[in-house]
């Protein structure tokens, strides 16, 4: 017994011991707390009402993803050159170039870039009927050894239905849903963007990083 | 290592990967440490227990233990009609049981099968012979250790094969081979009488393997048509390996115009010194603003990359600094001595930072330079970590390796740091250490060879049990220009030895090499590693080196040629060579020869071995510079041996040399 309680001691201090500074480890132990709670709490989605965001003078944006960000709110804190930098209170923060994410932090998708031709419909709003087929582009990750990593993906647009979508609760509307399939010789995705008839996407399905995460973006207020 | 089950295949692991196996059958343990160091090369260090074993490790009842290096090299990759090939060394440094070479080729089919056939000399072709009765000459040396060069492809050549299918159950493999080793070579440790010889009954070895995921992987054998294997592989990459990011802040925006424009600037830089502080962990050493510039020197202690520190650090300018100040410089400075700098025009800045490829544009409109010895009208910043002392309790281990009664003693308890910077480069630094569970008591094998005792006494300062000083020094770091860097270091520098060290290098920012020489007059600490001292008979008190680093932008990989005395009187070259990875990974290989005989040096025939450095940040999904580090010498001796100073030049000023921070560039804006 005496044993097995040193050895924990030891496990205990090899833990906190990351850091030198009692503030860097207060700090690491508030972030492992914040883990926990993150994962226990996955399913604990909250669904915004038009009121919650009607006193709320910026825009604001709503992102999901299927890996350990679950959901978050976003408010521009940037734009310069048709970048909008958003970020979440709890400290995430995406890239947005029209509909399309272009950098992620926090996200665990460690995008970095994404490029596209400018007059994309998918960055400059463009009715329905003038979208392009095809499109080509290039992600840029950050990989784990501290390099760039190109993914470039030929992609192809299709009409799927019309549908109905609800941005904010109780706020339904009519959208056309497309989707593209992305693809090259190892790597295959599928994105879906819900647009309505001027060509403004008010939903999004990308694909933000090569471990198939994806992230769901809503635009809940202009 | 790439292999069925007991021949190899041709191919290779991923780039960088770097793994453990051990593996066991009857009274045959292997335990194995690899790395592929490049796409086509790949080394490895087997320690091989073989006798009649009793329990796993422990009171191991072995008749021996082996020590041995592998090296492969890949001749072909595979393309679709072109099966991979690989030539291979088997024991190429090593007392020779294990000796083999191979070519060896294998080829996929339909994506669910792998065959593989190969050609083996020496145990390779014990059985299965092709060509018979050539003779293969005797190893080299009886000390063992040295390279094997005079058996190469020489002898029998024997056959080998096998196959291997992917079932349907995902991460199950199934595995059939065709031996062409008889383990005669370990049929020679036991006696007649043992029940574990390795009798033969079938060349046909079985097996199933089990990739639970891409760190862990377990197989189950069955070999020689009479024994039951286990084998267990941890694998990790450095290029793969991250816990994420999404316990880190994201970085503060970067602002075309800043905050306001109307602050004093001395509020202004409170503000800056404050938030570097408190939100980016980033401690500022001193500020200036000329004419059109502002100067901001930084010490980066939290981030892993120095990239990512200096990006943080101009967001933070931008936010504060007055528009009608232009360029923003960054110093990065190490225990406040300025190493690197990098400049850029924020307006440049900002119509980029937001666009794709960022860091790549950033990079065209910065200038990157070693900083000169010293800024003029620079305003320091005090109370910074000037005069402090940082304590840091945390627990330690220690091993001790490859004694053939017992191949892994322990150490484990809690370490007290405390280094307090009294000015600019000079630090006080001490460690003492308390052992709570401990087996280095029970080290008892002790002194070889015939030259002056200065590392085999080991095992006295090993048994120590009680609280010690690991180190206790003081340290003097300064620039006598841009690019020439000097230490001057006393105390006790490590358990076995303390005196006077003092260094010179030349290291320009710029330049991949850089020359240093370094003198140091020692004396031989006490066993009881407190402060007093003894003597080793014969031992000179003064040694040193001329040094040459090479940073080779090869694959990250650094060369270092050492030149000069070492403790034990000897003279001659150390080579160390270390694939240094952007986030903080290193691995690496030495070997000293010098002029002491090889009889001198005893068994091993010369100092030789390995290291590696695995960040914590890569298994945390937050930032921490805490590594692991380990440096593994197969067998210890006297010959070619230096003392161990914490610190040294190189070690301490290169990471924030141009090419380190341009390694981790993809994480400037992060």
């Amino acid at each position: 017994m005496e044993i097995v309680k040193k050895v924990f001691i030891i496990l205990v201090l090899l833990l906190i011991s990351s850091c030198s500074s009692i503030e860097n480890k207060r700090k690491n132990f508030q972030k492992i707390i914040a883990l926990v709670s993150a994962n226990a709490n996955e399913t604990d989605l909250i669904e915004i009402s038009k009121d919650d965001v009607e006193n709320i003078n910026y825009p604001l944006i709503q992102v999901r993803t299927n890996d350990v960000l679950k959901h978050a709110v976003m408010l521009p804190i940037s734009n310069r050159n048709g970048y909008t930098n958003f970020l979440s209170g709890s400290n995430q923060s995406i890239t947005l170039h029209g509909t399309m994410i272009t950098k992620t932090n926090g996200l665990n998708a460690n995008l970095i870039s994404l490029e596209m031709k400018l007059n994309s419909p998918l960055i400059k709003k463009t009715p329905l009927t003038k979208w392009p087929l095809t499109s080509s582009r290039k992600y840029t990750f950050i990989t784990p050894d501290h390099r760039f990593r190109d993914v470039f993906v030929n992609c192809v647009l299709e009409f799927v239905k019309n549908e109905k979508i609800t941005t904010l609760k109780n706020n339904s509307f009519s959208t056309s849903k497309y989707k593209e399939v992305c693809n090259n010789k190892n790597i295959y995705f599928e994105n879906f963007y819900w647009a309505d008839k001027e060509g403004f996407i008010w939903k999004s399905k990308q694909w933000i990083s090569e471990k198939q995460v994806f992230a769901n973006l809503t635009v809940l207020k202009l | 290592m790439p292999g069925i089950l007991d021949i190899p295949t041709a191919g290779s692991f991923n780039d960088g990967e770097f793994s453990f196996s051990s593996s066991r059958f009857k009274a045959n343990l292997r335990n194995t440490l690899s790395f592929q160091a490049l796409p086509r090369v790949f080394g490895a260090f087997r320690y091989s227990g073989i006798g009649d074993s009793k329990s796993y490790y422990y009171h191991s009842g072995y008749t021996t233990w082996d020590r041995s290096f592998d090296l492969r090299v890949d001749i072909l990759k595979e393309k679709s009609l072109i099966p991979a090939m690989t030539v291979g060394f088997q024991d190429i440094i090593g007392t020779g049981n294990f000796s083999a070479e191979y070519l060896v080729a294998s080829k996929s089919i339909f994506n669910k099968l792998r065959a593989t056939a190969g050609l083996g000399w020496g145990r390779l072709a014990t059985q299965n012979q092709i060509v018979k009765n050539k003779e293969r000459p005797s190893d080299g040396g009886s000390f063992g250790g040295l390279l094997r060069y005079n058996q190469l492809f020489r002898g029998n050549v024997g056959v080998f094969g096998g196959m291997e299918y992917m079932t349907p159950l995902d991460g199950l493999k199934a595995k059939v081979e065709y031996s062409s080793d008889n383990y005669q070579a370990d049929q020679n440790f036991f006696s007649d009488t043992s029940n574990n010889s390795f009798s033969q009954n079938n060349k046909l070895n079985y097996g199933l393997d089990y990739t639970l995921n891409e760190n862990l992987n377990v197989s189950s054998y069955y070999i020689h048509g009479n024994k039951l294997g286990l084998q267990v592989n941890i694998s990790l990459n450095p290029n793969s390996t991250s816990a994420g990011d999404y316990l880190e802040p994201a970085p503060q925006p970067f602002y075309s115009l800043p905050y306001s424009e109307k602050l004093d600037m001395k509020i202004i830089w409170e503000k800056i010194i404050t938030i570097l502080k408190k939100e980016e962990n980033i401690n500022t050493i001193g500020y200036a603003l000329e004419e059109n510039e502002a100067i901001l020197l930084i010490e980066n202690n939290y981030y892993v990359s120095d990239a990512q520190a200096i990006g943080r650090s101009l967001r933070i300018l931008s936010r504060y600094i007055p528009s009608n100040i232009l360029n923003f410089t960054i110093v990065l400075n190490k225990l406040e001595i300025p190493i690197s700098f990098i400049s850029v025009n924020r307006n440049e800045l900002s119509e980029i930072i937001d666009a794709p490829n960022a860091e790549l544009l950033t990079k065209k409109i910065s200038h990157i330079g070693s900083s000169p010895r010293q800024y003029q009208n620079i305003t320091l910043q005090k109370n910074n970590i000037n005069n402090k002392i940082d304590f840091t309790a945390s627990p330690y281990y220690q091993i001790h390796l490859f004694d053939p009664d017992q191949p892994l003693y322990y150490d484990l308890g809690l370490k007290l740091t405390a280094a307090s910077l009294l000015k600019p480069g000079l630090i006080v630094r001490g460690t003492v250490k308390e052992p709570i569970l401990t087996t280095f008591g029970d080290i008892s094998r002790g002194p070889k060879g015939s030259l002056p005792k200065v590392r085999t006494n080991i095992k006295n300062y090993l048994n120590e049990t009680n609280s010690r000083i690991e180190e206790l020094t003081v340290s003097s770091y300064f620039k006598l220009s841009d690019n020439i860097f000097g230490r001057l270091q006393t105390g006790y520098f490590e358990p076995m030895y303390a005196g006077l060290s003092s260094e010179i290098l030349y290291f320009d920012s710029q330049k991949p090499l850089a020359f240093g020489a370094e003198i140091n007059y020692v004396k031989p600490r006490e066993y009881e590693q407190l402060l007093g001292f003894r003597t080793v008979t014969g031992m000179p008190k003064v040694n040193g080196h001329f040094s040459t680093y090479w940073d080779t932008g090869y694959y990250n990989y650094h060369a270092q040629l050492d030149y000069g005395k070492y403790l034990a009187g000897d003279k001659g070259s150390t080579v160390t060579v270390t694939r240094k990875f952007g986030n903080g990974w290193d691995f690496g290989g030495f070997f000293t020869l010098t002029d002491a005989s090889f009889a001198d040096f005893g068994e091993g025939s010369f100092d030789k071995g390995f290291f590696f450095k695995l960040p914590f940040n890569a298994f945390v999904p937050y930032e921490t510079k805490y590594t692991l580090n380990e440096r593994i010498r197969p067998i210890l001796g006297d010959g070619g041996s230096k003392v161990n100073i914490k610190g040294r030049i190189y070690e301490m000023f290169s990471p924030q040399r141009k090419s380190n921070i341009e390694k981790s560039w993809a994480r400037l804006w992060r």
